[in-house]
């Protein structure tokens, strides 16, 4: 066992120190990121967008429980005075029942869709009712391309409605001069780690630097690497790196954006990973949108030297945060009022009574 | 009923016993509380026992030791968002359907709305007795007067314990005014109150109790030679043998003249010449009766006639502040103890309450018995008075000293701040009603607040003492005392000098 154990740690320090030699190394090689400044938050109005959500299946029916929370931090002179919500604090979940006739793959594409129509229609809300300086969404603001259908499908109409939705919310930003912001909390994006191998690598090599044997010898390493675990070796506290574009994406209902969507990554602390932002923003003003979501977004994400996210999601996720208890009092007090009935009847799989 | 919070689920409850609940924003409830919330069983009455807040933000150590180091959360979190009063609640009992006191059998659901509780139900659901009871003052947290029925409150017995300084005497004096201030058709009571450091003698001072208060100066109190005979001898001695007590019987025949007094000093000196008994007899009889003698509360007849003295409505306080030998006291007390108990026995007397003060030293646990003289007749008296309206009081500031015998008959107690753990313990054993949280709060009580547990209140039940009617005799302060200590004696040395030179 111990045996394993070594031999496990040797492979995982071995592929480790081969990134952090890469990242030194392009790091020496070439300027790829900024330092981001401190900066007082003024009178700033941030609002932070989460949802929870919950599906379960029984026997007759597919149950899903989600709900949204917009909550809004108002600074004056920098200091937090006040916090809004929006529908309120703690607001009653949302029950949908789901015809158990689709596959669980079109079942879990509708979840995900469910999941971003009502964070975007609270987003949405939230803009008119608060009407913040900067939104800032739990999760991205780019709709995966996993969940994009053919229209021939029985659930394109939810589809049609949240890419609606996102071009909405994009749309209104862009006019009201809101800064978009999505925070991901566990990306494995390797976005980055593509665009250095693409772009970045191959620029140094054909430079005169001296790390080009290293990178050369080390460069392979990102084929296996998400982006945060490469930038842990080559960010530092209060940097970030250079935002690039989702143009290789072509996401098929969103062509008039595809060149307006941007992502970075921050480091606000020290001992976390880096966190990866995406944005909205015209092509022409990136640095000067890069700049200002990132140093908003980095002063309210330090909260701890080992946790690093946005205050206002912290703050949303604990109010709209669903567990498995609510929903089983959601079905309980659906089955008290039904009697005895197979619909809601426990999968046999998960109901073994032995 | 005003709203006072929601109940919640947690691992433990809500129970038939136990809940928790949120209390609603704006409403304040306190420890101590009546609350109520309806169950299948009907209206459960519940006693707050417990109140804590709580805050997602500040729940993790490491977390809330992070933020200091880099920011504030205050600054960064709408923790003010976050906190939540939970009230933990201890059911006491439930009205069902025809408004009968029952023991709930079913708990409260969680989400059920907690209530507060209005004075008739309280009173009710607390047995207390708002015509004729004894008025200690006000139930906490309620506007209700704490008006306890005198038959519960004092026939099965009482004792009021509490530490030095908390409102013991004040409590006492509260209750002697609502004893001499009730009606004839209210039912009056004779009070004797056995006052071991003079702290009841200002009664006499106030000008609404003047009439009504005579204090016996104990070293006045004279025991007739005439009433004793060697058995009643060998009770004030209990180291005496039975040939002792057989010899002292027949000298005491010789001594004794027609009216059947006889004399101490005669006593010891025909003992000294007789020439039947046994030399040790003879010696260990003298060297007791000596000590006897010695404290000079012997005499021909008993003084004072206690029974023109003990009048309904009226208070008797034996002062015994000049008196410094314990024995004394305890003789003295066991004398008049006794005395009482005989009268009231062949109705001679008035149902009487008996308040002793300082009881441990009086009636001491563990002590051997020629240490605690008065401790018989006060253990017979609470476990036989209440059939002849003999009833007692005891008062102590260490309950563990007192005896488990005599304590445990008191059925009712008021119970002020306690914080030895000894006591505390010794008190929960005496007491079945005392719950481990009730226990929590006793030490924690502020002066003049109490806690009423057993026959008077259905349920324990926290007050907040009423302000006595009659004057206060403060003490001088300790600096004040210093001050006027040292004056004295400076001026004393002054006119030391004065005569020398």
């Amino acid at each position: 066992m111990d045996e394993i154990l070594s031999n496990l740690a040797n492979k995982i320090a071995e592929i480790s120190n081969k990134r952090k030699a890469l990242a030194n190394a392009i790091d020496k090689g070439i300027k790829i990121k900024h330092k981001i400044d401190d900066i007082d938050l003024g009178n700033l109005k941030i609002c932070g967008i989460d949802g929870g959500f919950l599906k379960k299946d029984y026997h007759g029916a597919r149950l899903i429980l989600r709900r949204a929370v917009a909550a809004c931090f108002n600074f004056t002179n920098g200091k937090l005075e006040s916090c809004e919500y929006l529908p309120n604090s703690r607001p009653f979940p949302e029950a949908i029942i789901v015809n158990p006739e689709y596959s669980d793959q079109e079942f879990n594409v509708l979840s995900n869709l469910k999941r971003e129509e009502i964070e975007l229609e609270m987003a949405l809300e939230a803009i008119e009712k608060f009407r913040p300086d900067i939104i800032i969404r739990d999760g991205s603001i780019i709709l995966h391309p996993s969940s994009a259908i053919l229209a021939t499908s029985s659930i394109y109409k939810t589809y049609a409605n949240v890419t609606e939705l996102f071009k909405q919310l994009y749309s209104e930003c862009e006019r009201r001069n809101i800064l978009l912001v999505g925070a991901i909390e566990d990306s494995k994006g390797q976005r980055y780690c593509n665009y250095l191998n693409k772009k970045i690598i191959p620029e140094v090599l054909n430079s005169n630097s001296d790390q080009k044997v290293i990178i050369a010898g080390n460069m392979k390493i990102l084929d296996n690497t998400t982006d945060s675990l490469f930038l842990y070796y080559l960010l530092d506290i209060n940097e970030r790196t250079e935002s690039i574009t989702y143009t290789d994406l072509h996401l098929p209902d969103f062509e008039s954006w595809n060149n307006k969507l941007f992502v970075t990554y921050i480091k606000p602390v020290d001992y976390d990973r880096p966190l990866r932002l995406d944005f909205i923003s015209k092509p022409e003003n990136l640095n000067e949108t890069t700049k200002k979501i990132t140093e908003i977004v980095c002063k309210i994400s330090k909260h701890n030297r080992n946790y690093s996210y946005p205050s206002v999601l912290i703050e949303a996720d604990a109010r709209a945060k669903l567990t498995d208890v609510e929903i089983e009092h959601f079905k309980s007090a659906l089955a008290e009022k039904l009697g005895n009935n197979p619909t809601l009847m426990e999968l046999r799989r998960e109901g073994r009574p032995l | 009923m005003t709203r006072l919070g929601t109940i919640i689920a947690t691992p433990e409850g809500p129970s038939v016993n136990n809940f928790s609940f949120v209390i609603s924003a704006g409403q304040i409830v306190k420890r101590g509380q009546f609350v109520s919330v309806d169950t299948e069983d009907g209206r459960a009455i519940a006693t707050v026992s417990n109140i804590f807040k709580t805050n997602r933000y500040f729940e993790s150590a490491g977390s809330v030791n992070e933020q200091n180091k880099t920011s504030q959360l205050y600054s960064a979190f709408p923790v003010k968002e976050w906190e939540y009063t939970i009230a933990e609640a201890h059911i006491s009992g439930a009205y069902d359907a025809k408004q009968n006191l029952i023991r709930p059998s079913f708990p409260p659901s969680p989400g059920s709305e907690v209530k507060s509780v209005e004075s008739e139900i309280l009173s009710k659901f607390l047995g207390l007795d708002m015509k004729r009871g004894i008025n200690l003052g006000q139930v906490q947290q309620h506007e209700l007067d704490a008006k306890f029925n005198m038959t519960r409150m004092i026939q099965k017995h009482l004792a009021i314990l509490a530490i030095s300084g908390s409102g013991k005497s004040y409590t006492t004096t509260v209750l002697i005014e609502e004893l001499v201030n009730r009606g004839l058709k209210d039912g009056r009571i004779a009070i004797l109150v056995i006052d071991n450091h003079g702290e009841y003698e200002n009664l006499k001072d106030d000008p609404a109790l003047k009439d009504k208060i005579t204090i016996i100066d104990a070293n006045e109190v004279k025991v007739g030679c005439k009433h004793m005979t060697g058995r009643a001898f060998a009770a004030l001695l209990p180291r005496m043998s039975g040939v002792q007590v057989r010899d002292l019987n027949r000298i005491i025949q010789t001594v004794r003249k027609e009216d059947g007094n006889f004399d101490l000093t005669d006593l010891i000196e025909s003992i000294k010449v007789d020439e039947t008994m046994g030399k040790k007899t003879a010696e260990a009889l003298i060297s007791w009766l000596s000590e006897l003698e010695y404290m000079k509360v012997f005499a021909g007849d008993d003084y004072p006639a206690i029974e023109d003295f003990m009048q309904q409505g009226k208070v008797v306080i034996l002062n015994l502040k000049d008196i410094l030998r314990l024995d004394k006291k305890q003789f003295i007390v066991d004398f008049i103890s006794k005395r009482m108990f005989e009268l009231r026995r062949r109705n001679a007397i008035p149902p009487y309450l008996e308040i002793i003060e300082e009881a441990h030293n009086f009636c001491p646990e563990g002590a051997k018995s020629e240490n605690a003289l008065s401790r018989k007749i006060i253990e017979t008296l609470a476990r036989e008075g209440r059939k002849f309206y003999a009833n007692i009081c005891l008062i102590s500031q260490r309950p563990v000293q007192l005896s488990t015998t005599a304590l445990s008959q008191c059925n009712t107690q008021i119970i002020m701040r306690v914080t030895n753990p000894y006591d505390l313990d010794h008190i929960k054993k005496s007491a079945e009603a005392i719950s481990s949280g009730t226990l929590d709060m006793i030490s924690s009580l502020k002066v003049g607040e109490a806690i009423v547990i057993g026959e008077a209140a259905n349920h324990p039940v926290f007050i907040k003492v009423r302000e006595r009617k009659t004057k206060e005799s403060h003490g001088t302060k300790l600096e004040d005392y210093a001050i006027l200590w040292e004056a004295k004696n400076e001026n004393s040395k002054l006119a030391d000098g004065n005569e020398f030179l």
